[in-house]
């Protein structure tokens, strides 16, 4: 690697912040170099030589590098010797820590909103919203999920029954309510008007309550043959005289 | 170098150069390299 392009990645890692780069302050006219990745590493001290401290000054060239911001570390201008990573971390919301694209994790506290629960009711998944809960805070937090949205990623969770949630509790006998755009009768005898024993509306419906199921029976059930009305007639108790 | 390995984001030339660097560092984390050496220890 040609000792130009060195210097060009020395400055990008400069720009990176990892490599912080005091010039001609070593032996022999060199300039020091000191990696910092962590923010438990100190940077540079900025107790005196703060004026030579310029990233773009490496090696006694005193071209600065192109495309690359000088950074001073130290000096009466100098930026703060803190990282500048731990600026752009800092939590947006109470419990969730913001990291990038406006992505958060999951709020501290999370819970199904009134809008998710409205959603929910609306499309028959309430009596598993819980369920669905327990295992999508768990998920989120373990493997320390980021989205934008967590109503929205709530609802895929939901729509999609992630873990087979639903279909486990189905298997144990938990029914799904009816949709709301469901809850009309399906007899059609009186359109309109209210079934009293299933509390829906008739007509028009995709279920059938009960005592409509009955009735609707009772109307289609085919005619007894008249010699099976016959023989029932002979085993009929005689009146008592 | 070990914590450069672990902890840098960078990679290719740039992690390369990270770990030249680190390698000549003192107990103090500080290294004083020239250039040319840096260029030498790079392919």
């Amino acid at each position: 690697m040609s000792p130009r392009n060195t210097q060009r990645a020395v400055i990008a890692l400069v720009a990176s912040t990892e490599l912080a780069v005091r010039s001609e302050d070593g032996p022999h006219g060199t300039s020091i170099y000191q990696v910092i990745i962590n923010e438990t590493l100190p940077l540079f001290g900025v107790e005196g030589g703060g004026d030579n401290l310029s990233h773009a000054n490496l090696s006694g060239d005193k071209k600065q590098g192109r495309g690359v911001t000088p950074r001073v570390l130290g000096g009466d201008t100098a930026m703060s010797p803190e990282p500048s990573l731990t600026v752009s971390r800092e939590p947006s919301t109470p419990g969730a820590t913001r990291l990038r694209k406006g992505k958060t994790t999951i709020p501290a506290g999370f819970t199904i909103s009134d809008a998710v629960r409205a959603w929910a009711t609306e499309h028959g998944y309430e009596p598993y919203i819980e369920h669905h809960l327990a295992h999508f805070t768990d998920y989120a937090k373990s493997n320390g999920k980021l989205y934008a949205d967590w109503d929205g990623a709530f609802r895929n969770c939901i729509r999609s029954d992630w873990g087979g949630i639903r279909a486990a509790l189905v298997r144990q006998g938990v029914k799904p309510r009816q949709k709301a755009s469901e809850l009309f009768c399906q007899d059609e005898a009186s359109p309109g008007e209210v079934c009293g024993l299933a509390g829906v509306p008739r007509g028009g419906g995709a279920i059938r309550c009960d005592h409509h199921e009955l009735k609707h029976q009772e109307r289609t059930r085919a005619p007894m043959p008249p010699h099976v009305r016959a023989a029932l007639d002979k085993f009929k108790p005689k009146a008592m005289t | 170098m070990t914590y450069v390995w672990e902890h840098s984001s960078q990679k290719g030339t740039l992690l390369l150069l990270l770990l030249a660097v680190a390698d000549f560092a003192d107990k103090d984390g500080k290294a004083y390299p020239s250039i040319r050496t840096l260029a030498n220890r790079i392919p």
